[in-house]
């Protein structure tokens, strides 16, 4: 049986090949997004771990915390709840990476660069400490320090100074870098933390997170008591923070869904077209085979195992590719700000796509294929 | 006296709404181990007595005996085709990609017979047809006289009681032609299987036990063999 639907392939090598190309495409295109949605989210949760805090504490209805705002009267408010040891703000903003003056190396400097806010007296930035590949945590507000891609992208080193941004804030008109780190995100690795002060200039007094800091047995209670004291505001363990942060994040699982249905659609209609025409050019053939006593279910099932053979090679083809292309894509054209996670159930998706495809796309075909009587097949031309 | 292998009582078979009459009313019996020959015109009802005898169709008025069991319904015509009749075509009707042993393995497919039983059914098949040195050959390798034997070989491999042949010689020379109307006469006798040949090409008719001549669907005549 395997050498007759085998041999079928055989015979229609160029359109097999096509098909199988189209299912690859639809699933590898699946397999990248989910890869690098998947990695971002993930790239998220460790951000948010590694900071040490056991809570995260943010505006409740912003869409994303580039616009969340928690007040200094908030923060205060955080600060006298039974259990929290510490607090520790932040905030954020992106720029344009400086101009270096005449005298700065050609192409230093451009792009985008996240900038974080942090109070350098502050417990956050103490998670650096670690990461440090080069000179020291800063102090001072005219003290910077640099992601190491962000270092070699502005071509800076540890003691260089030079204006940072492109106005004078708070009076600084040069800033000093004060460290170099390395990190496991590379989108963190991009950018530089500057103190919290200056970035307010920028985005005025409101912070878009705050860290908190408890025993672990207080956790719950701060927790609870947080949420409780200022509506307003949301409390989640750092661990759990994109998982708990669904209501931003779906539009990221129903845009893929969606593309799923799509891919899902154009696989179908691949398949589908292919055998149709197959079983159109086979018609005497399956009337032979009908003669010599295959019945139409064996006949439905043979249509729909070649339909589902090409589907699960355009699957495994398609998760290959997926994963070449989404190395390529972060290679070459992310900038470092892409980050991709590949988890078993990412390619098991794109697996059942395929084969989801297989089975939709060979359905229609196999069951004109049955029912197919042998006297009338045989006198098809 | 045992029942017939095939009993045929008043077959009717129309087309296009009844307006062309394929079979009118026939009847026909036919033994086990029996070579018979059906000739005449193109249109004469040849094809729709195979098509009906042969299992792949069903009269619209009638009734069809095979082996005892009454022919009624495509699940029947199924299991009947499988387990009682092979087919031999005039075009062979082989599959160009396979090897002429897995061409003659097709009809054994849906069967549970491991891979090694049926490869020594069919080498055994192809022995009979006198083409084991070319089983692993593909059919697009073999001449069409080859050809046509790998199709008699494939039509006896369910080791049926009927083999239907349409036309066997129809796209043969003539003497490769003589060559299939001995093999179809030696396996009818050594093996015992019956033929029913439709056939234009009276060589192959006249060794035919009994010969059933058709016109406008209905049997014209019968005749013993000279």
């Amino acid at each position: 049986m395997l050498t007759y639907v085998l041999s079928q392939f055989m015979v229609r090598k160029g359109r097999t090949l096509m098909c199988l190309l189209g299912v690859a495409v639809s699933v590898a295109m699946i397999v990248s997004i989910l890869s690098i949605s998947r990695g971002m989210r993930n790239s998220l949760n460790s951000y948010m771990k590694e900071s040490g805090a056991s809570l995260v504490v943010f505006d409740r209805s912003a869409a994303d915390l580039a616009f969340s705002k928690v007040t200094a009267e908030e923060v205060d408010k955080l600060r006298t709840i039974t259990g929290v040891e510490e607090v520790s703000r932040a905030n954020f903003t992106m720029i344009m990476g400086p101009r270096l003056g005449d005298n700065a190396p050609a192409g230093a400097g451009l792009g985008i660069i996240p900038v974080f806010g942090r109070f350098y007296s502050e417990r956050m930035i103490r998670k650096y400490e670690s990461k440090l590949i080069a000179g020291r945590l800063p102090t001072k507000r005219s003290e910077l320090l640099i992601g190491d891609l962000a270092a070699k992208k502005l071509k800076v080193k540890v003691g260089d100074q030079f204006p940072f941004f492109r106005e004078e804030l708070l009076g600084i008109p040069q800033y000093e870098v004060a460290g170099i780190f390395e990190t496991d995100l590379s989108w963190e690795n991009l950018g530089v933390v500057a103190h919290a002060e200056v970035i307010q200039q920028k985005t005025g007094p409101d912070f878009a997170l705050v860290f908190v800091y408890t025993a672990p047995e207080d956790t719950a209670r701060v927790r609870e008591e947080v949420e409780s004291k200022m509506p307003r505001l949301i409390a989640r363990r750092s661990s759990e923070f994109t998982d708990r942060f669904n209501e931003q994040l779906a539009y990221i699982d129903e845009f893929i869904f969606l593309l799923s249905i799509i891919a899902g659609i154009v696989g179908v209609l691949g398949v589908l077209n292919t055998m149709m025409m197959s079983v159109s050019e086979r018609t005497r053939e399956l009337g032979t085979l009908r003669a010599l006593g295959w019945t139409g279910r064996r006949v439905l099932g043979v249509i729909v195992i070649e339909g589902s053979f090409i589907s699960i090679a355009g699957g495994l083809l398609g998760i290959g590719f997926g994963y070449l292309g989404t190395e390529l894509l972060l290679a070459f054209f992310s900038r470092g700000y892409l980050v991709a996670s590949y988890l078993p159930q990412t390619f098991l998706h794109g697996f059942l796509l395929a084969l989801i495809v297989g089975l939709l796309g060979s359905l229609y075909p196999a069951m004109k294929a049955s029912a197919l009587q042998p006297a009338e097949a045989l006198r098809y031309e | 006296m045992n029942d017939p292998l095939v009993r045929v009582s008043k077959a009717k078979k129309t087309f296009e709404g009844g307006l062309v009459t394929a079979l009118d009313e026939v009847s026909l019996e036919i033994e086990a181990g029996s070579f018979v020959a059906i000739t005449g015109p193109s249109g004469s009802g040849k094809t729709t007595l195979l098509n009906i005898v042969g299992a792949m169709d069903v009269p619209d008025s009638g009734e069809v005996f095979i082996d005892g069991e009454l022919v009624a319904s495509g699940k029947e015509l199924d299991s009947i085709r499988a387990r009682k009749i092979g087919f031999v075509f005039q075009m062979h009707n082989l599959i160009p990609v396979l090897t002429a042993r897995q061409n003659v393995e097709i009809p054994m497919l849906p069967r549970p017979l491991t891979s090694a039983e049926r490869r020594t059914r069919a080498l055994q098949l192809l022995d009979e047809v006198k083409l084991e040195k070319r089983a692993e050959s593909s059919v697009l390798g073999l001449s069409g006289g080859e050809r046509q034997r790998v199709a008699i070989a494939r039509a006896l491999m369910n080791d049926p009681e009927l083999v239907f042949c349409d036309e066997p010689t129809g796209n043969l020379d003539t003497s490769t032609g003589d060559l299939i109307h001995d093999l179809i006469l030696e396996l009818n006798r050594e093996l015992g299987t019956g033929f029913i040949l439709v056939t234009h090409d009276q060589g192959l008719a006249s060794l035919a036990t009994r010969i059933l001549t058709m016109r406008d669907g209905r049997f014209e005549d019968e005749q013993a063999p000279a």
